[in-house]
């Protein structure tokens, strides 16, 4: 059984790891990368429950332990310099990290034409690179590319949409 | 460098896709900029999302290239998702793991082009959960002898989402012996997938990641086995110790490959083990098995081993025309 301050710690994790996922994916730029990160993150964090303040943010508080985890991480092929993982870890907006955004971002994903929708699946589930879709699609790099990009405006300009509306019906 | 180029090393950032003279143009970019910062933040976030989104959302529908196969899908917490994500996984919390009942699995299928066609992902998200008894009598379920879907356990965070099934006890139920696996089946339909592919001559790719935790931090070990046959499924559980791994592959085992692996036992790592088979013309069915070899602590009565497995794939592929009969492939060892 846990000791209460780490299943409290361990209970925010959970209901925060989109937002630290998406910090550690962005840093890493590497989908295995950013899941090392998290698990890191997570066995520090609750090793070091009592440490939590609870009137801090706590996805902020968990980033701040992913920023240093992701300098630790050597998994990446490439990966960024100090400096810039600071400089982005620091200019971070936690509002930004956006998790509220994910249940829209799957009713969006519902309504990308087919096409592009395997084409997102084949990336972000099957964790396939551009040049491994290309090569499975038949297509060119760069076209994947091209329509990796037009699939992410189209679920961007959905999802704001749909906040545009939730907005304005609340208002 | 304009704003525009930015953005397109930001797109190859994300992407996996940029080289050393680009990554070095970028961070500059980023060092210098707090405009740029603040744009990176706006792409990453929502790649980062999409990635969650995706995991969540499942296999989407799809019909393949004439083959009139579907996929399935099963919605899972379109609306209120964080809470409810949350309160399934809190479940795992404290107690050790979240009881099967409360399991969410997925199966479906999905196409791309002719070329390779990924007939199953399983990230034990929704349901169904693996069945408790031993090799499944029919394809396209999972089966096990102990075995739970789980959230966060022992430290282990599930590799995506938030579930992973762990491997409870090597057979028969509650016991544990030495050397013996704890595992879990699936019979994949060889027509089905054939027609799937688009082509009498196939390849199977399976492929799954494995963590554990021992507490003498030896290494772990794991495998996947896959063994082609044309017996009904109702006869593969007697076939399966007596004939397809103690003896030489008899002729109900057409072929078999097998990828075996001893991972660290550092919970924060997943390790990925796979194995392909080519599937010959007489054969009707694929067993895949997939299994961890329980270690006990000398002194210890350890039945809940903490080993697990996550993210499971099969892919198959059209190959070139193969042999009837039996085909090359590294025998498979005996797996209990």
């Amino acid at each position: 059984m846990l000791d209460p301050a780490t299943q409290r710690v361990a209970q925010l994790f959970v209901r925060h790891q989109p937002a630290v996922r998406s910090f550690a994916i962005a840093l890493t730029g590497d989908f295995t990368a950013a899941d090392d990160v998290v698990q890191e993150t997570f066995l520090t964090i609750t090793a070091k429950a009592s440490d939590y303040d609870t009137s801090r943010n706590f996805v902020a508080w968990a980033c701040g332990i992913a920023r240093l985890k992701v300098l630790e991480n050597r998994r990446a092929a490439r990966r960024f310099s100090p400096a810039v993982v600071d400089s982005l870890a620091a200019s971070v907006s936690i509002e930004e990290l956006g998790e509220e955004r994910l249940p829209l971002l799957i009713d969006c994903l519902e309504k990308l034409p087919p096409k592009a929708r395997e084409l997102v699946h084949l990336r972000y589930f099957s964790e396939h690179g551009p040049g491994e879709i290309a090569e499975l699609l038949g297509r060119t790099v760069a076209g994947v590319n091209a329509a990796l990009l037009k699939a992410r405006e189209a679920l961007r300009d959905c999802v704001s949409r749909r906040l545009a509306a939730e907005m304005g019906v609340t208002s | 460098m304009t704003s525009a180029r930015t953005h397109l090393l930001m797109e190859a950032w994300l992407d996996g896709g940029i080289d050393d003279a680009e990554l070095v143009e970028l961070e500059a970019a980023l060092l210098e900029s707090a405009e740029m910062r603040r744009e990176f933040w706006r792409r990453a976030s929502l790649h980062g999302l999409i990635r969650e989104a995706v995991k969540i959302a499942g296999v989407p529908p799809q019909v393949a290239g004439g083959s009139g196969i579907r996929t399935q899908r099963r919605s899972w917490l379109s609306g209120g998702l964080a809470a409810g994500a949350a309160v399934l996984l809190l479940g795992g919390l404290g107690i050790g793991s979240v009881v099967t009942s409360m399991a969410f699995a997925y199966a479906g299928l999905r196409v791309w082009d002719s070329r390779a066609v990924v007939i199953h992902e399983e990230g034990f998200e929704q349901p169904p959960a693996p069945r408790q008894d031993f090799i499944p009598q029919q394809p396209d379920v999972w089966s096990g002898d102990e075995t739970e879907v789980v959230g966060v356990d022992s430290n282990v965070f599930p590799r995506t989402g938030g579930h992973m099934l762990r491997f409870v006890s090597g057979h028969p139920r509650g016991a544990l012996y030495e050397g013996k696996g704890a595992e879990i089946w699936r019979i994949i339909d060889v027509e089905a997938a054939r027609a799937a592919a688009g082509s009498r001559d196939v390849r199977i790719d399976f492929s799954g990641y494995f963590n554990g935790v021992d507490p003498g931090s030896k290494p772990l070990q794991f495998w996947v086995t896959a063994v082609a046959t044309d017996a009904p499924p109702a006869d593969l559980t007697g076939l399966w110790n007596d004939r397809f791994l103690y003896d030489d592959i008899s002729p109900t085992s057409l072929s078999a490959a097998q990828s075996r692996d001893g991972i660290d036992a550092d919970p924060a790592t997943w390790d990925r083990i796979a194995t392909s088979l080519t599937v010959p013309r007489r054969a009707r069915f694929v067993v895949l098995h997939c299994a961890a070899a329980l270690l006990p602590v000398p002194g210890e009565a350890d039945r809940s081993p903490r080993y697990y497995v996550d993210d499971l794939s099969v892919v198959v592929t059209p190959v070139a025309p193969v042999e009837d009969g039996r085909t090359a492939g590294p025998r498979p060892r005996n797996a209990r």
